[in-house]
């Protein structure tokens, strides 16, 4: 799955650690998220879309063999 | 009560055992006592007297005390440290299967002796230190 939260928060001006606080995770996690290595649940893909403000699909998307 | 409701409860109650865990503070504590035993356990082995009793006690509150740390949440518990938590409790156990069966064995090739016996002391602790080992490695690859 590919993700878009990069470039989400370059355009917000957010850190890693700003998008970790404001969501409740650590910032490594967010880091294994932008770096795909892994695959957050539902709640806190929504809750990165509420932060980027844009739906969930949007951010997140399905891969050829996903 | 109908059976839907007591189901309910049986799975709500499940789930707090499950999701059970002490605050990130009891890792320190956990840490410090760790230590504390392992170094009076080292200081025990050259004692002359007889300290079998101590040493019982001690590896009691060794085991314990790793157990703390085992189960204390970390500083900042998200989904992502439960998952690779859960892997490490996975290898741990699987790992702790594997010494259990092949120990003794190696133990016959190396000492020559069928006398020996896995303690649970033994096994408690490799599987815990394994859980620890493997987790911190886990968090560190994220």
């Amino acid at each position: 799955m590919k993700n878009r939260i990069k470039i989400e928060r370059a355009i917000l001006d957010l850190t890693q650690d700003d998008l970790a606080k404001a969501i409740g995770v650590s910032r490594q996690t967010i880091n294994s998220i932008e770096k795909n290595r892994y695959v957050p649940s539902t709640l806190l893909a929504l809750k990165i879309s509420k932060i980027c403000g844009k739906p969930v699909n949007e951010i997140f998307e399905l891969e050829e063999g996903d | 009560m109908d059976i839907e409701k007591l189901c309910e409860k049986d799975r709500n109650l499940l789930q707090r055992l499950l999701s059970f865990q002490l605050p990130y503070k009891f890792k320190k504590i956990g840490l410090i006592l760790v230590i504390l035993c392992f170094l009076a356990l080292t200081a025990l082995k050259f004692s002359t007297a007889d300290v079998s009793a101590i040493q019982m006690i001690l590896k009691k509150i060794f085991l314990l005390s790793l157990l703390l740390v085992s189960i204390s949440r970390d500083e900042i518990e998200d989904e992502l440290v439960v998952k690779l938590r859960v892997q490490a409790y996975s290898m741990a156990f699987l790992c702790g299967i594997i010494y259990a069966i092949v120990q003794p064995y190696i133990n016959f090739i190396v000492e020559e002796t069928t006398a020996f016996e896995l303690g649970d002391f033994q096994v408690l602790t490799f599987m815990l230190l394994l859980h620890l080992g493997f987790f911190h490695l886990l968090k560190r690859i994220r």
